[in-house]
């Protein structure tokens, strides 16, 4: 036999056990805060602060889409959605929740229609990128979704609904419960607790004004 | 338009409508007073509103229809502009598609001046296999660093826990349309393809596959500068689990079939070998504007298989057309050969590496003759010259010195015995040994290895030595010694098998005997310690009658015996053997001796793992020196010996000073060895828990990873190296606060020890505290508890109730108690560990003091406020008196301090201590930190406390931003501020 020189093999050091408290000694010192809870307090307690606008944005928001998501499942696939009867779910669902307890109804809803809006219009001006063609390519996300023709183009409603809002902002907040909220007219009387005919012409003369604005008004009657 | 004319045409506007048409225009006259441009403006408004019942309808029904398109795109995007998801905040949607939907997104927090595309991966994609593989891998990839690789700067989950990647959001055109739209010339497209190339080989030198190269994945900005998409991203989804892909799930792979390689579209193992397909392929449509196969036609992926099989892609100079980029006569002949190299059926017959093929398109370009081609031509003229070559292209120059030597002491033994014939014999074998492996199957015939080398031989053992048994048992013997040499135990013990078989006809005892105690060397290599305990105890047996109770052979017996006992965790057992080995071999060697050496090294490994760290650092020392006298600095031996210094001093605190042994040790490793041995991943191991513990995690990861990728390769997964790699890298993703990767890797490295039947191996129960830990951190209290009970039933009955490790894993216990609310339960399990440790010697220190910190803590929570007192004074004295110091640990037993003193309404020394924690724990890394705010946030309750308000509501409000962007705005760290900020008077 020819003699084969072997030498020790050290796997010194891959060795792992000694180190459990070494991950936990530094970490769990630190731990303090959970003493808190038990028996630390460290000054009186405040009164309840009213709960952060965005945050209750964001909760709105996302419930909305939940309740979208939930229509949409029992329904298969719809062709249109009732936004009207999204905001009022919405309202029903949250205006008890503790975010939400600082603010009346009016509040509320003009935050949903806002919410709306927002989803709307992003989603409107993400489908007409798509349409489009956007700026840069990314890889295996090339498929396109059609955009239907002859909609109104619910950007556009947006950006003319700034520039009113720029100049009378109460028209404004009218047409976003009316066009993205889907309130009616009588529903936004009774929350300003104004007349309907006084909301109506508001509506009336910012509808015009939009219109003109969209350009829609040579279209054929 | 301002408010004031707005109102006044509000007014006109709002009497003329109200009006009959026929009243309208006297009305307007008389109310516009001749104001002509306000006239023309309510008239305007007037002809708007005959549209507004027709505009009524249209924008409920745009609103409905948009809103149910939202809805639809629902389940699978629901992503929309506005919406956070991890730190980022999202833009809009610019493209989706099968894998999911691709976003345009800013930084959320401003921090930085960041967009990004991200990418949300639809459900369906997102099950556990591929989240946790997604969660281990993201670091890897977020440091693949490259001018030419668009990043991937971050990955998460979203809210909805589908995954997500964030890029580098890179302006510019796919390559194709950037080439077409600038009629970019041939020698332009080429560089900018070898630019692709750079950055392909970068990747694959970082052990990363794209499996996805298209042109579309490839971005050229508009200063002509290429950026690669998407590296890495197909393996995270894909399945890559190698061969068992079904092809019928081609569909849900991220591949394009007219760029995926043969191998992937017939679902067989995935290599760099794809990419460079792909980079054929766009060369090929880079070239002649035309695809290199046309796969639209084949519906499914059998057919797909099928035409892949039975055709070879055209000569790019054929395909061009008439509007092609470059004519068809500047491909003819070079770019044609490298082209179709690249895009060869058989990943073995491609170039061998990007960088082979850049090379080749270099020579192009500069006018030289191309590799490819020059080879095959070199075939056919010189044999001797490709032989040569074939030596040169032997991938390890220790391997020619080994076999060179084996050769000669073969030769030596032959002509020792003037056998002529055998020794013509031998030399024609190991002539053939050499002249292996057809080389026109690779280009250049570059693509043999040592290992290839070594196959062919033990492929004709059988073969060429029929005729000559005992020879044919020593070279396999041979062979197989020089692959456990390797690395390769399964080869090696499969060759000392057969050379066992062929032993039987001319036994002979004592060569039997040494070809069982090497056998029984690689079967303790790979693992199997019960076949290996069997083999060496018939060695033992053999030569203890042969050369007496005492001899140089014995010793090396014992010391085989030693080391199985010691891998199986049974030091008691390992101890008396290998101590009496090494007297044996120092009474009958004489030193300096390498056995000698090598038997002070295996029982310094033993005292290693039982901790006694003095005696190992000393026997290392010994040992590497007479290693050093023995064969100088460039040597394996003196390599592993450097490794186990940096080890001891690694172990005994002096991480900083373990750093440049280990990285010798690996400068030597990458020198002498092939590139997936163990011994290398072994250091690459040591280096990165080094790195670890110097808390450089991030250039640490992938020293671990790239071990565990080779330890996998070449010991299987279930070997025991490849547990404690997993459990190195659980502790790392816990030292990087990721707990689901933590748990993950600590389950990984269990189910080996499990697989293997050893669960309550020490190193299992290491690694079931670690998952213990993971969970606990993640909120998983009971199971936490239920696994740390089980690890201290385990250990009490292995380690008695007297050690440290017991101790602490008690404290362990008493953290998760503690964290459930029971307080009184810790207590008792800090008191009596840290009774178990009083008055015993050589306790760690460190460790002791941090459990008292814990102690101290429990004590609080159930109310004891003098004891804790005392604990935590005292945890912080014995860590103020630690050298050298560790300020972290002071820092937290500091904070606990504040914390105590705070309940105690003691705020002056609340205040002292919280002070002195800040200051040791200054601001960090905004992008990672979070330690100063924890401090920071400690501090402003004193503040506080002090009724220094508006100073306290700065700092908890900083400490409170800081954390949002760190540690997320639902951390429980963050939860606590945020709630302690709203508690405040005037919060």
């Amino acid at each position: 036999m020819v003699p084969i020189r072997r030498q020790c093999k050290m796997r010194l050091w891959q060795r792992s056990q000694a180190s459990i408290f070494g991950h936990g000694q530094r970490r769990y010192p630190a731990n303090f805060f959970e003493l808190r809870d038990g028996w630390v307090v460290t000054s009186a307690k405040s009164a309840g602060m009213a709960a952060a606008p965005d945050a209750l944005f964001s909760l709105v928001y996302q419930e909305l889409r939940r309740i979208a998501r939930s229509q949409r499942r029992a329904a298969g696939s719809p062709v249109t959605l009732d936004t009207t009867a999204l905001v009022h779910e919405v309202y029903l669902k949250l205006h008890a929740a503790p975010q939400a307890a600082s603010i009346d109804r009016v509040h509320f809803l003009s935050l949903a229609a806002r919410a709306m809006r927002q989803i709307l219009v992003d989603h409107a001006r993400a489908r007409s990128r798509l349409k489009r063609g956007g700026p840069f390519t990314i890889t295996g996300l090339d498929e396109q979704i059609g955009v239907a023709a002859d909609m109104i183009d619910l950007v556009a409603v947006d950006d003319a609904l700034r520039r009113l809002a720029q100049v009378d902002p109460r028209a404004g907040q009218l047409v976003e419960w009316r066009i993205f909220g889907g309130l009616e007219v009588a529903d936004i009387a009774r929350l300003l607790n104004l007349t309907e005919r006084t909301v109506f012409r508001d509506w009336r003369r910012a509808r015009a004004f939009l219109v003109h604005q969209l350009g829609l008004d040579e279209a054929p009657a | 338009m301002d408010t004031q004319r707005w109102q006044r045409l509000a007014t006109i506007f709002d009497e003329v409508i109200e009006a009959t048409d026929d009243a309208r225009a006297a009305l307007l006259d008389r109310l516009c007073a001749g104001d002509m441009e306000v006239r023309r403006e309510v008239e305007a408004l007037i002809i708007a509103d005959a549209a507004a019942n027709r505009f009524d309808r249209d924008v409920d029904a745009a609103r409905n229809l948009v809103a149910a398109d939202w809805a639809c795109s629902d389940d699978s995007e629901s992503t929309h502009a506005g919406e956070r998801i991890g730190p980022w905040r999202v833009l809009h949607e610019v493209g989706r598609g099968g894998m999911g939907v691709v976003l345009l997104a800013e930084r959320a927090d401003g921090q930085f001046e960041k967009r990004a595309a991200l990418k949300l991966i639809k459900r369906g994609m997102d099950s556990d296999a591929v989240l946790a593989r997604f969660l281990r891998e993201r670091q890897i990839l977020a440091h693949l660093e490259h001018p030419h690789i668009a990043r991937l700067l971050d990955g998460g989950l979203a809210a909805d826990g589908r995954p997500y990647f964030a890029m580098e959001h890179v302006d510019g055109q796919p390559l194709l349309r950037y080439c077409t739209v600038r009629s970019i010339k041939l020698e332009d497209r080429i560089s900018l393809f070898l630019d692709i190339c750079a950055a392909v080989q970068f990747a694959h030198g970082r052990l990363i596959v794209h499996r996805d190269l298209k042109p579309s994945n490839v971005l050229v900005t508009a200063g002509g500068s290429v950026k690669l998409l998407d590296f890495g991203i197909a393996k995270l989804l894909g399945d890559d689990t190698g061969g068992n892909t079904q092809t019928g799930d081609l569909r849900d792979r991220p591949l394009t079939p007219a760029y995926a390689a043969p191998e992937q579209l017939c679902g067989e193992p995935v290599t760099t070998a794809a990419d460079i397909y792909a980079l054929g392929a766009i060369l090929f449509e880079l070239l002649t504007g035309q695809r290199a196969r046309d796969l639209s036609e084949s519906p499914t992926p059998e057919d797909i298989c099928k035409l892949l099989e039975i055709t070879s892609p055209p000569l790019p100079s054929k395909c061009t057309a008439i509007d092609a980029p470059v004519p068809a006569r500047r491909l003819r002949g070079d770019l044609d050969t490298i082209v179709l190299t690249a895009l060869k059926r058989e990943p073995e017959r491609r170039y061998p590496t990007v960088d082979a093929l850049a090379a080749d398109l270099r020579r192009y370009l500069d006018g030289q003759p191309i590799a490819a081609r020059r080879d095959s031509a070199l075939y056919r003229t010189s044999k001797f010259v490709q032989r040569h070559r074939l030596g040169v292209a032997l991938a390890s120059l220790a391997l020619l010195g080994l076999l060179a030597t084996t050769a000669f002491a073969l030769w030596e033994a032959a002509r020792a015995r003037t056998q002529a014939r055998q020794a013509e014999t031998v030399t024609a074998f190991l002539i053939d040994t050499f002249r292996v492996a057809d080389p026109k199957s690779a280009p250049g015939g570059v693509k043999l290895s040592a290992i290839d080398v070594l196959d062919a031989g033990a492929r004709r053992l059988d073969a060429q030595l029929s005729d000559e048994p005992e020879l044919g048992s020593r070279f396999a013997a041979v062979l197989g010694a020089i692959y456990l040499e390797l690395g390769q135990d399964d080869r090696a013990i499969a060759l000392l098998e057969r050379s066992l078989e062929l032993q039987h006809t001319t036994a002979d005892d004592s060569t039997k005997a040494d070809i069982f105690a090497q056998l029984a060397r690689a079967q303790y290599e790979k693992g199997d310690y019960t076949a290996a305990e069997k083999n060496v105890d018939l060695a033992l047996t053999t030569h203890r009658a042969r050369t007496g109770a005492s001899s140089a052979i014995v010793a090396s017996d014992l010391a085989l015996q030693g080391e199985i006992a010691r891998r199986q965790g049974d030091f008691k057992k390992a101890e008396p053997l290998l101590q009496q080995a090494l007297a044996m071999s120092q009474a009958s060697l004489k030193a300096p001796h390498a056995k000698i050496a090598a038997n002070l090294n295996e029982l310094a490994v033993l005292y290693s793992d039982m901790h006694r760290l003095d005696e190992g650092a000393a026997l290392t020392e010994q040992a590497l020196t007479m290693f050093r006298a023995l064969y100088g600095e460039n040597h394996l031996d003196v390599a592993e010996n450097l490794i186990n210094l940096g080890s001891f001093r690694m172990q005994s605190g002096n991480v900083a000073e373990a750093l440049p042994p280990l990285q010798q040790a690996i400068a030597i490793y990458r020198r002498l060895l092939p590139a997936d041995h163990p011994l290398l991943a072994t250091a690459l191991v040591n280096d990165a828990r080094a790195l670890d513990r110097l808390a450089r995690y991030r250039e640490a990861e992938p020293l671990y990873l790239q071990a565990l990728a080779m330890q996998r390769r070449v010991l299987g997964e279930q070997h025991p190296d490849v547990a404690a790699t997993l459990n190195n890298l659980a502790i790392l993703h816990l030292h990087l606060d990721d707990f689901v990767g933590g748990a993950d890797y600590s389950r990984q490295a269990l189910a080996v020890w499990v697989t293997q039947g050893k669960p309550e191996h020490p190193f299992a129960l290491g690694s079931k505290a670690n998952l213990s830990v993971a969970l606990r951190e993640s909120g998983e209290l009971g199971e936490s508890e239920r696994l740390i009970r089980e690890v201290l039933a385990a250990r009490r009955q292995q380690l008695g109730g007297k050690h440290f490790l017991v101790s602490f894993t008690m404290d362990q216990l008493g953290i998760v108690l503690r964290l459930a609310g029971r307080p009184a339960e810790a207590v008792v399990q800090h008191r009596l560990a840290q009774a178990m440790r009083e008055g015993v010697k050589g306790m760690p220190a460190l460790e002791s003091a941090a459990a008292q910190a814990h102690y101290a803590l429990a004590l609080g929570a159930s109310g004891d406020l003098t004891e804790a007192r005392i604990q935590v004074d005292n945890a912080v004295n014995a860590l103020a008196a630690i050298k050298p110091a560790n300020s972290e640990q002071l820092a937290n037993a500091l904070l606990a301090q504040a914390r105590i003193a705070l309940a105690r309404n003691d705020v002056a020394s609340a205040c002292a201590a919280a002070k002195q924690a800040l200051e040791l724990r200054p601001p960090d890394d905004p992008k990672t930190g979070w330690r100063h705010a924890e401090a920071l946030a400690v501090h402003g309750e004193c503040l506080a406390a002090c009724k220094e308000l508006a100073p306290a509501h700065g700092e908890l409000e900083s400490a409170l931003t800081d954390l949002q962007r760190v540690r997320g705005a639902d951390h429980w760290m963050t939860t606590q501020v945020r709630q302690t900020l709203r508690a405040m008077p005037g919060g």
